[in-house]
């Protein structure tokens, strides 16, 4: 290790986030040059200088609590609009659940139902992304989603409001089902996943609860909204994850 | 108050003197830096529901501020690195001179600190102020860990300058006192 590392090296040095074999050559090094150990030991306490100078200058409680005070307003206000937020969201998809509920319980009296090419679609696209987890380009971060949802059309209030019980919004991304752009979110919690593929519509069609292979899917349309969910658990989870939902807005 | 709420000053607001001691090195005015705190912890209310256990909190809301901060230079569609020597300066010694002998150490310290370029002030005040290693001073402003050491030795060299005569002192009395 030469003077140059030296230079090159010392902040990290001085960090302590050198492993133990460079710091073991940094310190070899200081011990036989002494204009590099001059310059470290002038760092470190110059560091102390700084260190010291900013910390006596004192923050007052006073300050401390105006702005706690302010980020308690300011919280408090966010959760309220939240809550109209939700409202809003819950009038407009309470409606929408209301017909999928019913046409849920339609469907499951059908002995055979058709199953809509859009379920098949939906119920593939889940087992090879979500199942299979082929790499997908997918969003995780709220406000990107939210922006997602906006750009098809769709609340963003909608993508927490329409998470069933017990389970987060893990990612989502926007996905092709049978020609058709759909935003796909996906739900997760320690059981498994949920997909659910939303598309804004103006058409009124019926309602199915299907098992599509491995894959069981619920689906509704209404006349603002196309929404599928699909689930690879077991048994009836798709129909009552769609109910859980509907019960809990 | 919700168990969320909760978690969160228990988690979050334990870290405002920090962030405001960062604050008023970044803005030209404490209640600049008030507002800039107000809205990191805004925003890091908005997220907290995403914020994964095991994450470093402390980092978290840096990174919040520095992203607010940055943001609201962009709409100020000015230069952010704009800092008044004398407001930055004034304020802390006045309140010194009310609650604590007046240290000069201090005051030359800040004065150097202003003049700084604000590349060199961050990084220098994550790192030696706020005991940020490099790594994390890279994740909180988005940037390689080369470019943040890279800084740290241009700002030390910077102050130093500037405050050579009683750098090299200290240094000293710390070789006899060793």
């Amino acid at each position: 290790m030469n003077c140059t590392d030296i230079w090159q090296l010392a902040p990290l040095y001085l960090s302590g986030e050198l492993d133990s074999a460079r710091t073991e050559q940094f310190a070899a090094h200081l011990r036989t040059c002494d204009a590099c150990a001059r310059e470290i030991g002038q760092q470190q306490a110059f560091d102390s200088l700084l260190q010291a100078g900013v910390l006596s200058e004192p923050i007052d409680s006073a300050t401390v609590e105006r702005v706690e005070r302010a980020v308690e307003r300011m919280v408090r206000r966010s959760i309220a609009a939240e809550s109209r937020r939700r409202v809003l969201a819950v009038a407009g998809i309470a409606a929408t659940l209301a017909v999928a509920a019913f046409g849920i319980r339609m469907a499951s009296r059908a002995a055979r139902a058709t199953i809509a090419p859009i379920y098949t679609a939906a119920a593939f696209d889940h087992r090879i992304e979500i199942v299979d987890g082929q790499p997908r380009k997918w969003f995780t971060d709220p406000a990107a989603i939210e922006g997602l949802a906006r750009s098809q059309g769709i609340a963003e209030s909608a993508v927490y409001a329409l998470a069933p019980a017990g389970y987060r919004l893990a990612k989502a991304k926007v996905c092709l089902l049978d020609g058709r752009l759909f935003l796909h979110l996906v739900y997760a919690n320690a059981a498994g996943n949920v997909s659910l593929y939303l598309r804004r519509t103006d058409r009124v069609r019926s309602v199915h609860a299907e098992t599509r292979g491995k894959e069981h899917v619920a689906g509704f349309q209404e006349h603002q909204l196309t929404a599928v969910v699909v689930t690879e658990q077991p048994g009836d989870a798709a129909e009552r994850l769609a109910r859980t939902a509907f019960a809990i807005l | 108050m919700s168990a969320r709420q909760d978690e969160f000053e228990r988690v979050a607001m334990c870290h405002m003197r920090s962030l405001l001691r960062v604050a008023r090195r970044l803005t030209s005015g404490s209640s600049q830096a008030e507002d800039l705190v107000q809205e990191c912890f805004l925003l890091a209310w908005r997220g907290f529901h995403q914020l994964r256990e095991g994450t470093n909190t402390r980092a978290w809301l840096f990174r919040i501020l520095f992203n607010a901060f940055y943001a609201q230079g962009r709409k100020r569609r000015r230069a952010p690195d704009t800092v008044s020597l004398t407001a930055d300066v004034s304020a802390p010694v006045s309140s010194l001179s009310r609650r604590v002998p007046p240290l000069d150490e201090s005051v030359e310290v800040a004065r150097a600190l202003a003049a700084l370029q604000l590349d060199h002030r961050t990084v220098l005040l994550l790192a030696v102020v706020e005991g940020f290693t490099c790594s994390e001073i890279a994740e909180i402003l988005g940037v390689p860990v080369g470019t943040v050491t890279s800084r740290l030795s241009r700002a030390r060299q910077a102050m130093r300058m500037r405050l050579a005569p009683k750098a090299a002192g200290a240094a000293w009395a710390g070789k006899e006192q060793g």
